[in-house]
């Protein structure tokens, strides 16, 4: 599957190398006292050395965000073989099935960049229900 | 499905340390250990640190109530964990 080998880097970082931005954690993510355990498991899972490029796996976690959030709005920076089992661990991650990573590893990818995309699909799922909590908390207050 | 790496794609040292945890608790190493010891620096060793503080550092609500709402959390997400 080209653009996913951290070899062929088949598209570009979503953020340059001063790190995660800001706009990935919300204000109180930033603010809170747990951000930088936030900040340093985001770096570690989008930047870390992997098999995927790194533009891929923020993609991936954003695109996790998202569907998190409920938005219909969700970004296709994606490979679109990717989207069925990004959005299933997204959402529904009891859902993914032995047929889904059949499916990709047929597609090409190796088991390792198959443990990167769930991971940063899951961190995704998690980042963007932890901004709802925050944001709630927000607005009740 | 398991992904084989993670069942069994660790590092020698973490494989010895499985090992001594299998021996000692009788029981296999659960998945989710697993998964934190494949490759620990770049998702394992900072999520654990980010659990633990969340789960065990200083808050507002018992030990024991944040682990019902971990509880309440995975159940919603059809986990047993």
């Amino acid at each position: 599957m080209d653009g996913l080998s951290a070899r062929t880097s088949g598209l570009p970082r979503a953020d340059d190398a001063t790190g995660i931005d800001d706009h990935m954690i919300s204000d109180h993510m930033i603010s809170g006292r747990f951000a930088g355990h936030v900040r340093t498991l985001l770096r570690a899972v989008l930047e870390g050395e992997g098999h995927t490029v790194p533009g891929l796996r923020s993609a991936i976690e954003a695109r996790a965000a998202t569907h998190a959030r409920g938005s219909q709005q969700v970004p296709d920076a994606i490979p679109v073989a990717l989207h069925h089992y990004v959005d299933t661990v997204a959402r529904h991650a009891w859902k993914v099935t032995d047929a889904d990573v059949t499916a990709l590893k047929q597609a090409g990818l190796s088991e390792d960049a198959i443990f990167e995309i769930t991971v940063c699909a899951a961190l995704g799922a998690a980042t963007g229900r932890l901004r709802q909590a925050y944001n709630a908390m927000k607005g009740a207050g | 499905m398991r992904l084989a790496v993670v069942e069994r794609g660790h590092t020698l040292r973490t494989k010895a340390a499985m090992v001594v945890r299998r021996v000692l608790s009788r029981r296999r190493v659960p998945d989710i250990v697993r998964t934190l010891w494949y490759r620990p620096s770049s998702f394992g060793k900072p999520i654990s640190t980010w659990t633990q503080a969340v789960m065990r550092g200083d808050s507002d609500w018992s030990v024991g109530e944040r682990e019902l709402f971990a509880a309440f959390t995975s159940h919603l997400n059809k986990c047993r964990f």
